[in-house]
């Protein structure tokens, strides 16, 4: 009884995980047909053109809060544009993206210090 | 030496002196036809259209046909009386004696008729040395690679064009020049004399001012019409071009002047050129700047076009020691060590805006660096918080043009001081020196600390972030830059062009390399004009070969696609020069701004890549370097292959020839 307890939750949870794979692909499709890419970078590592938005995600409400409002150098995401819907999935891509490894792992980040 | 002996009736008035290029237009379709080669003994008759010999009997022939007479009529003009050379000095042969004179190295060219004197003269009288002709595949290259030689090495080159069609092609160039304030030698071919123009071409290829269309963006030009004045004007020319500030200028080398036989040649005196020596700022100024330096509680130094040689990034490194002030480096040229704790580029805008006094070194745009355009209000704000006492120091009062805007808008400084920044830091360093109590001295001394902490503080957010998305495909641009500055660090290295801003590539090997030396980074094209980047970066590979320093180039591949034919020049120069491409497989800056358009105007985002984006098909660059006999690996996708590519390409670039690696990038 137990063990089929447990196999049904297992298979809820890759239900679950698949479902959200499914968003953040979505998601992941929306960032770049949405041109979110060309400033903020496939990962949402950020460039000099636009602000890191991945990993410490804001949460998806302050987003689309943030998109349809701002009047700054990031332009501004009616709903005319993109539905909140879409840019949930957004939200959930950025989520799914692993965190960055240390610097000091990577052999080209490491010892470059020089004279600082 | 070349006489020019006629043969045939019409002309046969024995005038040595004045032989005219009409009639050497017809000797050459004399020649095509076989005549010449008849009337010179021992002479082989040449192509007169690639001047390469002509195939000797038995020879087979090698591609096409030879051009019917009436072919040769078109382009030449009907046949005349073939002129024999016999040996005397010319014209071309005089202008050759004055470019030695300047020790001018180099004439970067695409070889054009209204200057084959110049250039026979080249080849032949000067054994093509001082100056060696370099073949470039496009007059805005040739202007490029002049351009980025001098960045490299601080020494003027000469480059030839028409003065009609190829000053066309170069005029994009020299504006990128002019707004760089470097010195170009731009020498217009032309034939004034309208009745010794030989056909319809030599008309079409005619101005009576060719300069013309460039004095907008010239420091000079000039059009002599005598050998001796000829020498004046460009010795003139030499001068003015490289007294800061500095910019091209042009002068017109006329075809008659380069052809006509040349018999007294010890009557023309080239003059001697004087040193130049570059304005300095009034000693009454620079005294008030100082005391206003000395007593600020948070000064600020902002270098642009500062400094033009290591004396220039020591002198500011020792002014900003004194003050303990941090320096924010525009990053047209390498004013500054990147790697110094008063380097604070990065923390720019909370600086200028606590800033009690702001001092802009050759800043071009100091207005544009105090306020800032406000997009939500359509109007400016001023970045700086509280009044701030403002200076400037440079020389951009002193030489303005009307029409281009690259004069920017007006600022209205506290303190003016006209006069170049490198030549007036010595005295603004000493009167800062005798302005400077002990108890000074150790207050400004109490500002280190915080500046050591900042500086340590964005490097290290700089690494952290150069490790994000560091696997992704296509590849950041931070880890194209940083695998890149592994590849290279061993080596006295220059990273000679990297597209129109460094921003193109985020600023990663601003943040991240250790750039210590002024000829380590070479700045941008300042004019904005895109095709700027590999001919530069050949011209600056070629300077840096004598020098013995590896040249690298971040190569944009919308600017690459300009001026492609820079790269053969590169191979055919053996210029070791290693290009990356930076393949974001689009126009980047304008794909983000036309989007921002749709942003702001609601609508569709998706469409707006049309025109901006170059990936249908995708260009494989290294397909096109390799058929131009350049080693090239990639596209390359996967970032793990980055470090092994490069590191076989730096073996080729040491062997002192161009390699090029094709890398998939995403936009910044």
């Amino acid at each position: 009884m137990n063990k089929l307890i447990v196999l049904a939750l297992l298979a809820l949870a890759s239900t679950a995980n698949a479902a959200d794979r499914s968003v953040a692909e979505r998601g992941r499709k929306n960032y770049v047909e949405f041109g979110c890419v060309k400033c903020h970078g496939i990962a949402g590592q950020g460039s000099v053109s636009g602000l890191k938005l991945a990993p410490d995600v804001l949460p998806a409400d302050a987003i689309i809060t943030f998109l349809r409002g701002t009047t700054g150098p990031m332009p501004r995401y009616g709903a005319e544009i993109i539905s909140d819907a879409q840019i949930i999935e957004i939200h959930a891509y950025l989520e799914s993206r692993p965190k960055p490894a240390s610097p000091d792992s990577i052999a080209a980040l490491k010892d470059i210090r020089g004279k600082r | 030496m070349i006489v020019f002996q006629i043969v045939g009736d019409e002309m046969a008035r024995k005038s040595t002196v004045d032989v005219n290029r009409r009639g050497f237009l017809g000797s050459l379709a004399a020649a095509s036809t076989g005549a010449v080669a008849a009337a010179v003994p021992g002479a082989q008759a040449a192509d007169p259209v690639t001047g390469k010999p002509a195939p000797e009997a038995g020879d087979k022939p090698r591609g096409a046909m030879p051009p019917s007479a009436a072919e040769t009529a078109a382009e030449f003009g009907a046949p005349g009386k073939a002129v024999v050379s016999t040996a005397v000095s010319c014209g071309s042969d005089f202008m050759v004696d004055v470019l030695k004179s300047l020790d001018i190295d180099y004439l970067f060219a695409n070889t054009a008729s209204s200057f084959r004197g110049l250039q026979e003269s080249i080849v032949n009288y000067a054994g093509n040395k001082k100056p060696e002709f370099i073949t470039c595949m496009h007059e805005e290259s040739s202007v490029g690679m002049a351009h980025g030689y001098f960045k490299a090495s601080g020494k003027m080159q000469a480059m030839a064009c028409h003065g009609t069609v190829g000053l066309q092609h170069a005029s994009m160039a020299l504006y990128n020049a002019y707004c760089d304030r470097v010195p170009v030698l731009a020498f217009l071919g032309n034939l004034a004399v309208a009745n010794q123009r030989a056909n319809a071409t030599d008309w079409r290829h005619s101005a009576q001012d060719p300069a013309a269309m460039v004095r907008d963006f010239t420091k000079w030009d000039d059009q002599p019409l005598s050998l001796q004045s000829f020498a004046e004007s460009t010795v003139r020319g030499y001068k003015l071009a490289m007294t800061p500030p500095m910019a091209p200028v042009a002068l017109v080398a006329d075809a008659e002047l380069q052809e006509m036989e040349l018999h007294e040649r010890a009557k023309l005196v080239i003059p001697r050129l004087t040193a130049m020596s570059p304005p300095q700022g009034e000693t009454g100024a620079v005294r008030e700047a100082a005391k206003l330096l000395v007593a600020a509680e948070h000064p600020v130094i902002i270098a642009d076009r500062l400094a033009r040689t290591q004396a220039g990034m020591d002198r500011l490194v020792e002014l900003a020691e004194l003050l303990n002030a941090p320096v924010i480096d525009q990053a047209t040229r390498q004013n500054f060590p990147n790697t110094h704790y008063l380097c604070q580029s990065a923390n720019s805008a909370a600086l200028v805006r606590g800033a009690d006094v702001i001092l802009g070194l050759e800043v071009t745009d100091f207005w544009g660096q105090i306020n800032q355009y406000v997009l939500a209000e359509h109007g400016f704000s001023s970045k700086v918080k509280g009044p701030a006492k403002t200076i400037t120091l440079g020389t951009t009062d002193i030489f303005m043009k009307s029409n281009y805007q690259d004069f920017q808008r007006y600022p209205a400084v506290d303190i003016s001081i006209t006069g170049d920044g490198e030549a007036t830091l010595p005295s603004l360093i000493e009167e800062v020196r005798r302005g400077l109590s002990n108890d000074r001295k150790t207050a400004l001394g109490a500002r280190a600390d915080g500046f050591r902490k900042a500086h340590a503080a964005s490097f290290e957010a700089a690494r952290a972030a150069a490790a994000n998305g560091w696997d992704t495909s296509p590849v950041s641009t931070a880890r194209l830059c940083m695998e890149l500055w592994q590849a290279i660090k061993a080596e006295d290295w220059a990273l000679v062009s990297v597209g129109a801003s460094p921003g193109f590539v985020s600023n990663w090997p601003h943040r991240l390399w250790s750039i210590e030396k002024q000829y380590q980074y070479l700045g941008v094209s300042s004019g904005g004009g895109v095709g700027y980047g590999l001919p530069a970066a050949v011209g600056a590979g070629l300077a840096n070969k004598k020098l013995g320093r590896f040249s690298v180039n971040i190569q944009c591949d919308g600017d690459f696609m300009y001026a492609p034919g820079a790269l053969w020049s590169a191979a055919h120069h053996r210029v070791p020069l290693l290009s990356v491409m930076h393949n974001n497989r689009a126009y980047g800056a304008e794909a983000m701004l036309v989007q921002h358009m749709a942003n702001r105007r609601n609508r569709p985002i998706k469409p707006v890549d049309i025109g901006t984006v170059i990936d249908d098909p995708p260009i494989n660059y290294a397909k096109l370097a390799q058929g131009m006999g350049v080693y090239a690996e990639g596209p390359i996708t996967d970032p793990k292959d980055l470090a092994p590519a490069l590191k076989r390409a730096v073996a080729v670039v040491k062997r002192g020839e161009p390699a090029l690696v094709d890398v998939v990038t995403q936009m910044r």
